[in-house]
């Protein structure tokens, strides 16, 4: 059985893993294939801080909370393994700024040590009057996305640097099923008028002193419109740009005035950060994850595609609840061609 | 009398904060530091300038609560200001667990620190030895960068520093009105002090960069604080040991310990090894002494033996030196118009 993942940010190179432990042993004759057009570090997840935190609401979509806390608690448990560091996964704390009291979001109990900021602390932050600090995870892509790709050729997987132009091609050349993690790029295999840009521009600063992420809202402006300072393990990430419908990978000038001077408001030792970067890159955003079967009928044969994409500004948060819904797509495609009799031979 | 002139012994943390409260309490002063070491070659240099305050069996709570509350508000400022990457002093958030509670759950300090709480379950799930524990946000001096920062600010106040070894208080009396004793450990030698003995600290200082908060046993022993630019893995203490070589065995001692509470350490780099004297003490010592000799008199200032605690107290304990400076310049001043009479 062939199996092509289409799509080498965190979601093609998560779900394949996924897929990989879990089928490999039961499907001697799986045949795991990524491919993409860009690799990482050229991805949008590359560019991504890492920080795992979902929106401030799920809108009622009760399973994007469900996936995005599995995420959590999968990160948390390999943070004592010896492979924490390689693949780029720590313990960060911090904190998240209103202008006025707000509910608490679905995941407080996800994180941990979940609670509202003192009167003391608000005092680090004029402006804001209403806060959280909690402690969360960084999984940064740059470190994240070599250590799947390790792990995935260990187990065999192969790689192939193509870009693919429909879902035809690849049932042609003999795929059986197509996993579909194109990220902001879905609609140029299937156009989807749901899926938009939301493009954010940051500056990476060398700026060790800052130990906490530092996220602000204005409810007003939305999510990401507001300044946020994320420490890495190399350089620290200022942000605060979320422009949907805007489809430029090119840096603005206007946009980093914005994300320095909001930036260096919130944090005025920022002024001394030296910056040793900048880069665009679209969300891809949608109302809600696409993460879906699809039976196409290619001649005579039945083909499937297991759509994941959409994750809009929580890929790396959401990333593996939805790797293993992926997964459980893909075993009910197996149990189906199981029940239709040995997989059709090709002819 | 003509502008006083002030002798200011030690150039740690103590010595430097406490010249620096003297020139803002009396801007008539003229105020010079001595010291045979100056950073990055003194005590202060080694710690990790954690604002986590050690309990003095012998001050009272209340002013030790006082001096921890003045230094952390002082700190506190410069750390939300434009100067705080070159003062050295950053936030920084974390837990200090125990294997057993401790008898005290809440500390005297627990509402000078920001956010302070018991730990939740989930937290303590991540220290699978350790049954009990505190979640806290603090300071943290990069003790290098503030020496060099109080020291920049001294000297542009027109304080002048100068290597010398000082003998014996006394020595000072013809070129000084009033000389503050901030000698730390030196003061063993320097005034004979019986009271004052060597806690031997190592420490280890290692590139982990993606190591963002703070965990500390609570038995004092084993702790990991992030800095700057290096994280701090300790420790030792050992009563009366004044080596300050590095001792192999004890260095991997360190790092098992602090793997224990953080894996990760495991893929440290750059590893480093340094040893301090903490200057220990029942407590402070910070009062006045008149010298005299042969009708000569010198007005004495002590303020030493912070032990684990220097950073914790520092800005409190020099406002309070510079205070009893004050008294000695205002005893004198009044001795000498009594003299004119």
């Amino acid at each position: 059985m062939r199996v092509a993942i289409v799509g080498a940010g965190v979601i093609g190179l998560s779900t394949a893993l996924c897929l990989h432990e879990q089928y490999q042993s039961l499907v001697p004759s799986l045949e795991l294939e990524v491919y993409a057009d860009h690799y990482s570090p050229h991805t949008t997840s590359d560019g991504a801080a890492g920080l795992w935190q979902p929106y401030l609401s799920d809108h009622g979509n009760l399973q994007e909370t469900l996936w995005n806390k599995e995420t959590f608690d999968y990160l948390l448990g390999h943070l004592g393994s010896p492979a924490a560091k390689e693949m780029g996964l720590f313990l960060i704390s911090g904190y998240n700024l209103f202008t006025q009291p707000v509910p608490d979001p679905p995941w407080k109990n996800i994180v941990l040590g979940f609670r509202n900021l003192t009167p003391k602390e608000l005092e680090l932050f004029p402006g804001y009057s209403y806060g959280w600090f909690n402690t969360a995870l960084m999984l940064e892509g740059r470190s994240y996305l070599p250590w799947l790709t390790n792990r995935l050729t260990q187990r065999g997987v192969k790689f192939f640097h193509k870009k693919v132009e429909s879902f035809q091609e690849m049932f042609a050349q003999g795929v059986d099923v197509v996993i579909n993690c194109t990220g902001i790029r879905a609609g140029e295999l299937q156009p989807d008028p749901e899926l938009q840009p939301g493009r954010g521009q940051i500056i990476k600063v060398l700026a060790p002193w800052v130990k906490h992420f530092i996220i602000t809202h204005d409810i007003k402006s939305g999510i990401y419109n507001s300044p946020y300072v994320i420490p890495g393990s190399e350089f620290t990430v200022l942000g605060g740009i979320y422009q949907h419908g805007n489809w430029s990978e090119e840096n603005s000038a206007q946009d980093h005035k914005t994300v320095w001077e909001n930036c260096c408001r919130l944090l005025p030792a920022l002024q001394k950060a030296k910056i040793v970067g900048e880069w665009s890159g679209l969300r891809p955003a949608r109302p809600r994850v696409r993460l879906e079967r699809e039976t196409f009928h290619h001649g005579q044969l039945q083909a499937e595609v297991i759509h994941n994409y959409g994750h809009g500004g929580f890929g790396i948060t959401i990333h593996w609840g939805c790797a293993m819904a992926a997964a459980r797509l893909f075993g009910s495609i197996l149990q189906e061609k199981k029940l239709a009799g040995p997989l059709q031979p090709r002819l | 009398m003509a502008a006083p002139k002030v002798a200011v012994v030690g150039a740690g943390v103590i010595g430097l904060s406490t010249a620096l409260c003297i020139t803002e309490a009396c801007p008539s002063c003229s105020v010079t530091v001595l010291s045979d070491r100056f950073s990055p070659n003194t005590t202060s240099d080694v710690a990790a300038g954690m604002l986590i305050p050690h309990t003095y069996p012998g001050t009272p709570i209340h002013v030790q609560k006082q001096w921890f509350k003045e230094t952390f508000t002082y700190l506190f400022a410069i750390s939300n200001s434009a100067e705080a990457p070159e003062a050295g002093i950053h936030l920084v958030s974390g837990w200090q667990v125990f294997k057993n509670p401790p008898k005290e759950e809440i500390p005297f300090w627990s509402d000078v620190v920001l956010g302070f709480r018991p730990m939740s379950e989930a937290e303590l799930q991540k220290f699978p030895r350790h049954r009990f524990g505190q979640a806290f946000t603090t300071l943290k001096c990069d003790c290098p960068s503030y020496l060099l920062w109080l020291e920049k600010r001294l000297k542009a106040t027109g304080v002048q520093m100068h290597t010398r070894k000082v003998e014996d208080l006394w020595d000072l009396h013809s070129e000084y009105n009033v000389v503050v004793n901030c000698a730390g450990i030196g003061a063993h030698q320097l005034v004979g002090d019986q009271e004052l003995f060597p806690i031997r600290g190592q420490v280890l200082k290692v590139h982990a960069p993606w190591v963002k908060n703070f965990i500390r046993d609570g038995d004092g022993l084993t702790y990991v604080y992030p800095g700057i630019q290096r994280v701090t893995l300790g420790g030792t203490r050992e009563k009366d040991i004044w080596s300050l070589s590095p001792d192999p065995g004890t260095t991997k001692d360190i790092f098992d310990r602090c793997c224990s509470l953080e894996p990760s350490l495991q893929k440290a780099q750059d590893i480093t090894v340094k040893v301090g004297l903490r200057p220990s003490r029942p407590s402070v010592r910070l009062q006045r002494e008149d010298f005299s000799q042969g009708g000569l008199k010198l007005a004495v200032v002590h303020n030493y033996g912070h032990g684990a605690g220097g950073f914790s107290v520092h800005r409190g304990t020099a406002k309070e030196a510079a205070r009893l400076v004050g008294e000695c310049i205002a005893a004198l001043q009044g001795s000498s118009s009594r003299a004119k009479l």
